[in-house]
């Protein structure tokens, strides 16, 4: 392989998922690349704690009880995108059984749905890393003016993470 | 030594960083305001002693020998403080008294501008905030000791109108606040949360309450950020309001107790204002976060919760749970000033217990100050957003516009910490 050509068809695709609407369509997008290119494809879900770092709050009481709190909302949101994610895999496969004719069989896509807490572009990065992919696909959204500062702007600081990967940014569809 | 062993966390190494950092933010903080401070006194007794010098000359010429001698000796008062910069006759330093009279650039707003500044413009590296996070509590050792200014008669007095008025505030704003947000469809989790936190004192009161409404994470993000932003806007925007209108001292503290949403800000804008301002702003803060438990057992009520699972229980449970037990430190030292024993002191008899104590207090404040300011970061006060933004932006117009009526009506006896003077 020459300096700067990377693994076509991508052999390992990660995808980032946080239930969304506007991560839908990058959803999509990837599960229906993997299924055509044979890919193996790893869902990371980042839960972020920083709401915890508000404990130590001055007159703050009842500290272990709220950061319990936090951590279970978190975990629930957690199980509420893996499912999602789940049920998106299952309607593209059905979609594309249903495509390709009855009778036909058809791979079936080989996935994993990671959670992993901590900072989201942090655990992205090192979730590229350690399953060592050739595409990071992301939703996004297009935005302006005041909602764009109020952005966290994860995708852009990813790409300025993961310089090696190739980054893949599928813009939420119209309407989201 | 087990015990001595289980009062250290295990990964106390953590925290170095970042304390390190606040207290060399403070230590500097604390003496450019001292020098300044002096410069500032300075120059203040330089113009002081151009106009005595020029009431000498007529008391020469009018031959009035107790006036010259009356004027000479405040002639040599004054000229201490402009010996203590090595000063020499005529000098002026009004660079000192524009920053520290008329820009207020004291110890505080140093800090918390210097704190927000880095924390946002230059970056703070994520090995400090384990450490950032552990000296904003300092503030608490430094309010405990903030009791040897009051007595017992302060309590009554300023403690009573405080808590009158706080409790109107408070339980006005969060009845006003949980009700509005019934009727406008807003989720009881956001309602609660923004209730107690516009109503109470801000974040430390979402974090009681949190858990109890069973509040998502992005409505205590949207709650948090939107108290983050408003606190922090009337921490600077107050005192000068306050100083254009000339409030007193005393009126200033009452103000900033009730109408700044987050406990930390009030703190820092009351203290930066002056001393009289801090202690009635700390008494009726006290008053104020004591009702703590009470806003989470009505929000119980009012939203019908099961209240075992989620951190609140019975009544007395509740008042255990959610009761800030520190602030009871803080009443102690109250009383034991109150029987003004020549064993304990006061803060103005050098050398005694309470003066030492005194002299402290602002040493844990300015790291407490340095720890906040470190920790405003504009990231999460973006997060403010959604009906928790409308909510906020409108009980903090109100408290400060009706708190300013309310204390201007009260006037400032009423409003004034006495100490046993």
């Amino acid at each position: 392989m020459g300096k700067g050509s990377y693994r076509f068809p991508p052999r390992q695709i990660l995808i980032g998922i946080d239930g969304e609407a506007r991560t839908e369509a990058a959803v999509r997008w990837a599960v229906q690349l993997a299924a055509v290119a044979g890919s193996r494809v790893t869902a990371v879900h980042v839960k972020d704690p920083y709401l915890k770092q508000f404990s130590n709050d001055i007159y703050a009481q009842g500290r272990q009880v709220y950061r319990d709190h936090v951590d279970a909302k978190l975990a629930e949101r957690a199980a509420e995108v893996v499912a999602a994610f789940e049920a998106v895999v299952r309607s593209v496969q059905k979609a594309g059984r249903q495509e390709a004719g009855a009778g036909t069989g058809g791979a079936e896509l080989q996935y994993r749905v990671t959670v992993r807490a901590g900072d989201p572009v942090t655990e992205l990065a090192a979730a590229a890393a350690e399953t060592a992919c050739d595409l990071v696909v992301l939703g996004g959204k297009n935005l302006r003016g005041l909602e764009r500062w109020r952005s966290g702007k994860l995708p852009e600081r990813l790409a300025a993470k993961i310089a090696e990967v190739p980054l893949l940014l599928v813009p939420a569809g119209p309407g989201t | 030594m087990s015990v001595l062993r289980s009062m250290v966390v295990p990964d106390w190494p953590r925290y170095i960083p970042g304390l390190l950092l606040c207290v060399v933010l403070a230590f500097a903080a604390m003496n450019i305001d001292h020098l300044l401070g002096r410069y500032q006194q300075a120059d203040a007794a330089a113009v002081k002693i151009e106009r005595l010098q020029e009431e000498l000359a007529a008391a020469t010429a009018a031959d009035d020998q107790a006036g010259f001698a009356g004027l000479q000796e405040q002639i040599a008062a004054e000229q201490k403080s402009v010996d203590k910069v090595d000063g020499q006759p005529g000098d002026r330093w009004a660079w000192a008294t524009f920053f520290y009279q008329t820009l207020q650039f004291k110890y505080v707003a140093m800090l918390l501008i210097g704190g927000i500044l880095i924390r946002n413009l230059i970056g703070m590296g994520k090995v400090f905030l384990p450490g950032v996070g552990l000296a904003r509590p300092l503030i608490k050792p430094g309010i405990i000791i903030l009791g040897v200014h009051y007595v017992w008669t302060d309590v009554l007095k300023v403690g009573g109108t405080g808590l009158l008025l706080a409790a109107v505030f408070i339980f006005g704003t969060a009845i006003a606040v949980m009700w509005l947000c019934r009727r406008n469809g807003v989720g009881d989790g956001l309602g609660g949360i923004m209730g107690a936190g516009t109503g109470v004192c801000g974040v430390s009161a979402i974090i009681a309450t949190a858990p109890v409404v069973n509040a998502k994470p992005r409505d205590m993000a949207y709650a948090i950020g939107t108290i983050l932003l408003f606190g922090t806007l009337m921490l600077f925007i107050m005192p000068y309001i306050g100083q254009a209108l000339g409030i007193s001292e005393p009126q200033f503290g009452a103000w900033v107790a009730v109408a700044i949403l987050n406990t930390a800000q009030l703190i820092a804008a009351a203290e930066w204002y002056g001393e009289e301002a801090r202690n009635t702003a700390v008494l009726i803060n006290a008053a104020r976060i004591m009702l703590i438990p009470f806003i989470v057992i009505f929000a119980v009520w009012f939203y019908g919760l099961q209240t075992q699972q989620r951190g609140a229980g019975g009544f007395w449970t509740t008042v255990r749970g959610k009761f800030p037990v520190f602030i009871l430190g803080f009443f102690v030292l109250i009383i034991l000033n109150s029987f003004n024993l020549s064993l304990f002191g006061g803060p103005k008899d050098t050398g005694s217990p309470f003066w030492a104590m005194n002299a402290v207090y602002k040493w844990f404040f300015a790291v407490g100050f340095a720890g906040i300011g470190l920790s405003i970061s504009i990231e999460d006060m973006k997060k403010a957003g959604g009906s928790a933004f409308v909510i906020g932006s409108g009980a903090a117009t109100l408290k400060m516009i009706l708190g300013l009526v309310a204390v201007l009506l009260i006037g400032t006896t009423l409003l004034q910490v006495t100490g046993g003077e």
